[in-house]
């Protein structure tokens, strides 16, 4: 009876396995399950085994019978998968048409990497700080270590303000106490730096991006353009912070291969000062056209903050000491885009705008 | 600063390679930003005309007979100044001319020409192409050009920094380069000037203006040009040469860098010299031939007449030498640098002595800067140079000493610095220690005052790549936390992308006239602006957007969506900031503005290519305001200048005013050349981050299920959406109101005339239990009841 079972469910899982519709599934059903189906006389063919024998056998012919009505359930989803695929298959999208997209607008390359900077320079411990753009000469040039009539003058083309267009100095403002009224558009976010050091005490660490203006115009100078400042003043602050502050700001900005070199030169606002410079990052600093072969790019202005200017906010120089910098934040926007007319910035053509 | 290098070799005798010396130089901060070689090459070399003979048919040309020493060879020349006996350069085939040109055997008119003879402009010495260079009848047939001029040499460009007056020289530079190299200078020697009466008197008036007046005599000299190493020199290094006087001059200029002026002592009234200031209008022409009108604030050097110098900026014309003059009035002062640079910049003279003397000379030095000038004009120009000087130098200026601590080399660099090798680089540096750790600093150096000054001398010689990098530590701890202001802008600026709107920046300064057509308000102007076209400061963001859409539109750009973040800059006091001595001068708030026109989607095959209005305007805005917590914003009907009445609406934030948009009125479209569909907004930033939520309150999601109902009313065409949501909250009285969407406007049959039809999807929501239909079929009842009674509202089905 065991051989016969086994014959029997073989038998139908072959058959329902080559089943093609519904009815052959009802045929198959009929012979195995119905009122004389093969598996429905096993059933009734229990009543003539032996006694002792029944319950095991019993069980096997209930087993049997479960399996078949198993085999039966997974033929018919079988068949509806089949007519299922039928049917979705019967028409098809053209997937190459273009999607249906909504334009995304775009970032400006300055405001980009201007955003990159201030993340950078958080991550470093330093806070943003705010200035005028519209300044006093006091803090644009004097506090700064540039008296009247000094030629460190000349390295800043200046746009003064019309005078008969000013409004009255604010109560209590430097040309109510004797300074110059005379107001310019400020040639550096360097006056940040006096602004901030009058406001609070140290250790100040912050960072001030923003507008700056010189009157100057060709592909590689326009009349405003963006640089952010740098101030590290506190105690115990030397030059060797100063490289390590740049060569992070480097590393974090451009990639971790970046190299800083620093050249002495002259800020009469620091001393000692320099020129920083980083290796090329497109040539690698290998040399190339861009950097006319020196493999090495002039990013930005540093130096150790002058005593006199900390004198000049009442600090103790001999006890305080700190470290400024100042970047062009357009031409370092234009180094990691490969842009060499600086004009391109501030025409805000959309064919322009639409690349980044 | 151009710096022979072959003249810098005699002064420092370094065996380094040029651009050895140029890569030294820039490391110790004297920036070489170019080189430039100068020479002629060996194919040329002097020779003598033997003869001269005119070609037939030509009215210019002839053939030469020219001897190079070699030999005689025929040469064809069309130059006009020459003549048999004369001593001319001449290229030989094969030679290679400054301007590239080859020289070969070539036939002229049928004539062989065995080379070229040559004029000062071919062989890149000068301009002048009149006619052949002319050389000294005692110069050696062969002898090659270059070694007659002093050539080959390489030039190179240096930049110095305004505090460095001592380095605009070649002494000067050699000084730095033995500084870092180890080589001793050597500079040229001058005999002191002894005693002796000199045919001249010399007052001083204004001695805090002029601290020296330093002067000698030279009589007989006889002027006329200089040799021709002697103008090459001068030439390589920027200056032209004039005569022998003033070429000696100049040469003394460049090797010293203290500038001297040569009188002619005898067209000098009264044979004195006066150091004043000048009479306020007081006229003077000046050695360029301009009349001048003359200050109070002008120092002057007059004779005993009138004004004959501008002091420390340029000569005047009726002292200059000439080529009559045979008596020498050699200057060498020290005039005050701010005077200086006053007067330069008021009449608009930049010199090469100005330039110096503004930076601020060395009053000790000027005696020997005489003293070497006046044998250089006895070499150039014969005569007898009188012994004895005038010397006007009431207060002499004793050395200024410094005191220099190893221990503040350190801290400042960061870097171990011993004794020793502060000891080392200053002494290269020719300072002298006098005990105590203090040092004598040379009387060029006047930038070394502090010791801040000394420790910047030893980091540069001893190099900025010693200084080691170090991470403060608050870059690996103290991260500054970003700030809601960040956060709020970024989230805006999501938003504004989502909507496809790219970001602008724009000048701060642009035309008056636009300003003007946008807004109402004065704005500040620029006192000296390059064009006119970026004269004014800009009181709105709107006029700079207005230029980008026409510009676009000009380029073929038809859809353009563009805002900026931006200041804006009005004349008035400014609240945000305190007052006193940290005040801003005039307000500077920011703005953001934003510009539509164009198509609301580009146009597919998928439809797109609608044109935008005043609600994709709209619904940006309302997006914006969305990203930055800002809730319940009113838009209400409010004029402006710059928009369309028909449209022109005021934001309103917190019941306050933070901003307008609407349709660029027609007036503005037509000054801006933009399409007439054109929309405009700008927002009051600074209102908006005041009312902003950087990080927002979360709440779970409702647990009961909502009530959905749609609502249909005709009311006035006249009633705004707006009073319609309102009374439609207001009937709301339990709260169960989740959310309002006015999903259809329509008017037209069967809607009467001077109707319209709204249409209301509902929302009702209670948070603790699931709302029956009684409950919601009572708020729509009282809503129902409640427009009809405010506004006239019939019910549709």
């Amino acid at each position: 009876m065991i051989d016969r079972i086994d014959a029997l469910l073989a038998e139908a899982r072959q058959e329902l396995s080559g089943a093609r519709d519904e009815q052959q599934i009802e045929a198959a059903r009929v012979k195995y399950l119905g009122k004389s189906g093969s598996l429905s006389g096993l059933r009734k063919s229990l009543g003539s085994v032996p006694a002792a024998e029944r319950p095991r056998l019993g069980k096997l012919v209930t087993d049997a019978i479960a399996q078949f009505e198993t085999l039966l359930e997974e033929a018919r989803q079988s068949i509806g998968r089949r007519e299922m695929d039928k049917e979705l298959n019967r028409e098809k999208l053209d997937v190459t048409l273009p999607g249906r997209t909504r334009r995304r607008g775009h970032r400006h390359p300055v405001s980009q990497a201007m955003d990159d900077i201030v993340g950078i320079f958080a991550r470093l411990g330093f806070h943003v700080a705010d200035g005028p753009e519209i300044e006093w000469d006091l803090y644009n040039f004097e506090m700064l270590g540039f008296p009247p009539d000094h030629p460190a003058r000349d390295m800043q083309d200046t746009f003064f303000l019309d005078p008969g267009s000013q409004p009255p100095p604010p109560p209590g403002s430097p040309p109510t106490k004797g300074a110059m009224q005379q107001l310019l558009l400020r040639t550096h976010t360097s006056p940040v730096q006096v602004r901030a050091m009058l406001a609070q005490k140290p250790p100040i660490r912050i960072i001030c991006p923003g507008k700056v203006y010189r009157s100057d115009s060709d592909p590689t100078h326009t009349p405003m353009f963006h640089q952010v400042e740098c101030l590290h003043v506190e105690e115990g602050i030397s030059m060797a912070h100063m490289r390590g502050t740049l060569d992070a700001f480097a590393k974090a900005f451009f990639g971790p291969t970046i190299q800083t070199r620093l050249r002495p030169s002259y800020f009469p606002f620091t001393e000692p000062s320099a020129e920083v410079d980083i290796s090329h990052p497109l040539c690698g600093g290998k040399g190339c056209k861009l950097c006319k072969g020196s493999g090495w790019l002039e990013v930005l202005g540093a130096g150790m903050v002058n005593p006199d200017v900390l004198a000049g906010v009442g600090y103790d120089p001999e006890r305080i000491t700190g470290y400024a910098f100042g970047a062009g934040i357009d031409r370092l926007a234009m180094l990691r885009h490969d842009l060499d007319d600086l004009r391109t910035l501030f025409e805000n053509d959309v064919r322009f705008l639409e690349q980044l | 600063m151009k710096i022979s290098l072959k003249w810098l070799r005699e002064l420092c005798p370094v065996t380094l390679s040029d651009d050895e010396i140029a890569r030294m130089l820039t490391s110790i901060g004297l920036e070489v930003e170019g080189s430039e070689k100068r020479g002629i090459g060996p194919g040329v070399v002097a020779a003598r005309v033997v003869t001269r003979t005119p070609i037939a048919g030509s009215d210019h040309l002839s053939l030469c007979q020219v001897d190079d020493g070699a030999g005689t060879h025929q040469v064809v020349c069309g130059a006009p100044n020459y003549a048999a006996g004369d001593i001319v350069p001449m290229a030989r085939p094969g030679a290679k001319l400054p301007d590239g040109t080859e020289i070969r055997r070539a036939k002229v008119r049928g004539v062989e020409s065995e080379g070229m003879l040559c004029s000062p402009r071919e062989l890149g010495l000068s301009d002048d192409h009149s006619g052949l260079l002319i050389l000294s009848r005692d110069v050696p047939l062969g002898k090659p050009l270059d070694e007659l001029l002093g050539l080959p040499d390489t030039i190179l460009e240096v930049n110095v920094t305004p505090n460095r007056p001592d380095a605009l020289s070649h002494v000067g530079i050699a000084r730095e380069l033995s500084a870092i190299s180890g080589v001793p200078v050597r500079i040229p020697e001058a005999r002191q000037a002894g005693k002796g009466e000199l045919p001249a008197r010399i007052d001083v008036d204004d001695a805090e203006r002029c601290p020296r007046y330093f002067a000698r005599v030279i009589e007989g000299v006889h002027i006329g040009p200089s040799p021709l190493h002697v103008q090459e020199r001068l030439r390589a290094c920027g200056v032209r040469p004039i005569s022998n006087v003033v070429d000696a001059t100049n040469l003394a200029l460049l090797e010293l860098g203290h500038p001297l002026h040569g009188f002619d002592l005898d067209q000098l009234a009264g044979r004195r010299i006066l150091v004043r200031r000048a009479r306020e209008g007081e006229p003077m022409t000046t050695l360029d031939g301009k009349e001048r009108t003359l200050s109070e604030d002008d120092l002057v050097i007059a004779d005993g007449e009138k004004p004959v110098a501008l002091a420390g900026v340029m000569g005047g014309l009726t002292s200059e030498v000439g080529d009559r003059t045979t008596r020498i009035l050699l200057e060498s002062a020290m005039f005050d640098p701010a005077g200086v640079r006053r007067t330069s910049r008021r009449h608009g003279l930049h010199t090469e002595a100005s330039h110096r003397f503004e930076r601020g000379m060395d009053e000790r030095g000027a005696e020997h800067a005489a003293n070497r000038c006046a044998e250089l004009i006895v070499q150039l120009a014969g005569g007898r140079l009188l012994p004895g000087a005038i010397d006007v130098y009431p207060a002499p200026r004793g050395p200024v000493k410094v005191m220099v601590r190893p221990g503040r080399v350190s801290a400042v660099l960061g870097v171990a610095v011993g004794e020793a090798e502060v000891d080392r680089w200053l002494r290269a540096l020719q300072l002298v220690p006098v005990g105590d750790g203090r040092w004598s600093v040379p009387s060029w150096r006047r930038d070394l005052t502090r010791e801040i000054d000394c420790i910047e001398e030893i980091a540069r010689l001893r190099g900025y790549d010693t200084i080691p990098v170090k991470l403060h530590p608050a870059g690996v701890g103290e991260t500054a936390a970003i700030s809601p202001q960040t956060r709020v802008t970024a989230q805006a600026r999501t938003a504004l992308s989502a909507h496809g709107f790219d970001e602008a920046v724009n000048y701060s300064f642009l035309a008056e006239k636009d300003l003007a057509v946008v807004s109402p308000r004065k704005p500040v102007r620029l006192a000296n602006p390059l064009t006119s076209e970026q004269g004014a400061m800009r009181t709105t963001l709107l006029a700079g957007l207005l230029r980008n859409v026409g510009h676009n539109l000009a380029h073929g750009v038809h859809d353009v969506k563009l805002y900026e973040l931006g200041r804006v800059y009005l004349p008035e006091p400014d609240a945000r900031h305190p007052s006193g001595e940290l005040a801003w001068p005039v307000h500077e708030p920011r703005r953001l503005g934003l510009a539509l026109t164009g198509a609301r989607r580009a146009k597919s095959w998928s439809g797109g290519g609608d044109a935008a209005d005043y609600y994709d305007l709209k619904g940006a805005i309302e997006d914006v305001l969305e990203a930055m917590g800002i809730t319940d914003p009113r838009f209400q009907p409010g004029p402006h200048a710059a928009l369309h009445p028909a449209s022109a609406s005021l934001l309103i934030v917190a019941g306050q005013p933070a901003g307008y948009l609407g349709q660029a009125h027609p007036v503005v479209t037509a000054h801006f050349e933009v399409p007439a569909e054109t929309y405009l907004a700008e927002l009051d930033w600074e209102a908006l981050l005041d009312h902003s939520v950087a990080l927002k309150q979360l709440r779970g999601v409702p647990r009961f299920p909502a009530v959905a109902r749609d609502l249909a009313f005709v009311v006035d065409a006249r009633v705004p959406a707006e009073k319609l949501l309102e009374e439609i909250r207001a009937a709301d009285e339990r709260k169960l109101l989740e959310r309002v969407t006015l999903f259809d406007v329509y008017r037209g049959s069967p809607v009467p005339e001077g109707r319209k039809s709204v249409a209301f999807g509902l929302s009702l929501r209670a948070a603790d239990r699931t709302l029956t239909d009684a409950e919601a079929d009572a708020l729509c009842g009282a809503i129902r009841d409640r427009l009809k009674a405010r506004v006239g509202a019939e019910i549709r089905a």
